[in-house]
């Protein structure tokens, strides 16, 4: 995959939408390029992983429950946090279980906001709006 | 759900606390991510922890309990892990651990904060690669197991106690399921005990019947020991072919203490060898929760200082009810990083 980046003043965020459900990836790439940014399907949280060798990202939209036996979210968000260079992505969850993810722990791995699926998509496009601006 | 309905008593409730605990189990169970199950003693953690498993797409495949307090650390790591052959003395042969053994199915490590430190390194690594290696061997495995912790104790205590990893605490508490003291949950006091009692009068035999009376009384009891307590008081009462029993074990009055303030109190018995077992069941767990004070509950430790063994010291604390007090809430500094 190559992604075309243009100069830092000019060039439109990328934003990784990690999701195992088709539906709502598209649902979610198709609201964030609306919005004018750049969206970056992912299917599954292992996936991420040759992405991110490449490319930072400006924010993470990132689902928790996987498919079985395959990497979960949370395991993605704690290998994120392990290695420098990742450190500091932005990561918004989006989960079917997000209300059963512990706030402090969330905070502690510098995770914006979790939020719980369904999800409003005003609130969704309000938390991405807090992390790359308009 | 397989089994007789005893068996799932902690989950069956009515009460809020407990539609909110299977609300979470459902929620839950058809993922693949690690939750940890607080709980004081007594109170159904490994009831739920099976729950999940059979709510789970892994149901048709084993669940495993490991207690991690039942076996020294290199014999908990063979378990877990399994060894090669020839890797330590008396290892004539390739054994499975029970990450091999519990493949496509769920773990539950029990008692997780006594998991020695050397081998949450080991898990933590599971859980970031989901491999491993036998004792003894070089070659990593992979597997596929869900994993589930249980604990009656306060990881944070421990974590500031140095006796449990940082990074391993924040990976284990991210999804975190509380089953409520029974005493928060009162009104599932008589429906339980009824459910017991009709569990051991079909399994002994008996005819035993609970009076609305005998049902108030065990509703204002303050069960340190929890639904367990409840099942051991209601089975002995089924053996025993009568409700006399309550007399001696709820005596009518006896104010509801909440746990870890001593044991329940007596009015004065008339037996002299009542008075006796008494004075000294509370003289020794008097004495072991001073020496579990003392060493900020490092049961090994305390265990030492007493004298007895460490299985020994886990029994004293289960009988007596005995549990540390509730934690300060302190927030978490930070994830670990590694």
């Amino acid at each position: 995959m190559t992604v075309e980046r243009a100069g830092p003043e000019v060039r439109a965020k990328q934003i990784l939408v990690i999701d195992d459900t088709a539906d709502v990836r598209g649902l979610f790439v198709d609201l964030i390029r609306d919005a004018g940014h750049e969206a970056i399907p992912v299917a599954l949280a292992a996936d991420a992983l040759p992405i991110l060798r490449r490319l930072t990202p400006d924010l993470i939209v990132l689902d928790v429950v996987m498919p079985r036996n395959e990497m979960t979210g949370i395991d993605l968000l704690f290998r994120l946090r392990r290695r420098a260079e990742w450190t500091d992505i932005p990561v918004l969850i989006v989960s079917s279980i997000g209300e059963l993810i512990d706030p402090e722990i969330a905070r502690g791995l510098h995770v914006h906001a979790v939020l719980t699926k369904p999800v409003s998509v005003p609130l969704l496009l309000e938390k991405v709006r807090q992390v790359v601006g308009p | 759900v397989p089994g007789h309905d005893a068996d799932w008593a902690p989950l069956l409730s009515r009460s809020a606390a407990m539609r909110g605990v299977r609300a979470r189990v459902e929620r839950v169970a058809d993922t693949d991510v690690t939750v940890l199950i607080g709980g004081e003693s007594g109170v159904g953690k490994e009831v739920v922890a099976r729950a999940i498993h059979l709510a789970s797409s892994r149901r048709h495949r084993p669940f495993i309990k490991v207690n991690c307090a039942a076996l020294p650390g290199e014999l908990l790591e063979s378990e877990l892990f399994g060894h090669e052959k020839g890797a330590f003395t008396g290892a004539y042969r390739r054994k499975p651990g029970t990450f091999e053994l519990a493949d496509g199915g769920t773990l539950l490590l029990d008692e997780i904060a006594e998991l020695p430190l050397a081998l949450q390194a080991k898990l933590l690594h599971v859980l970031q690669d989901l491999e491993f290696a036998r004792v003894g061997g070089s070659e990593t495995t992979t597997v596929d197991v869900r994993i589930l912790a249980a604990t009656n104790r306060a990881l944070d205590q421990a974590v500031r106690a140095g006796v449990f990893r940082e990074d391993l605490y924040y990976r284990l508490k991210v999804v975190t399921l509380t089953v409520p003291p029974l005493r928060e949950r009162r009104e599932e006091i008589p429906v339980l005990a009824r459910l017991f009692v009709e569990r051991y009068n079909g399994q002994y035999s008996r005819t035993v019947t609970l009076s609305e009376g005998e049902l108030r009384r065990l509703t204002a009891h303050a069960w340190p020991g929890n639904v367990r307590e409840l099942e051991n008081l209601m089975k002995r009462m089924v053996v025993l072919g009568d409700t006399a029993l309550l007399d001696e074990e709820l005596p009518p009055g006896a104010p509801a203490r909440p746990r870890g303030e001593g044991c329940p109190v007596h009015p004065a018995p008339t037996r002299l060898r009542e008075i006796v077992r008494r004075a000294a069941l509370e003289a020794e767990r008097a004495a072991i929760l001073d020496v579990l004070e003392r060493v900020q509950w490092n049961r090994a430790e305390a265990a030492r200082l007493l004298r007895i063994s460490y299985k020994a010291l886990l029994a004293k604390i289960d009988q007596c009810g005995l549990a540390r007090k509730r934690p300060r809430v302190t927030p978490p500094t930070g994830p670990g990083r590694s």
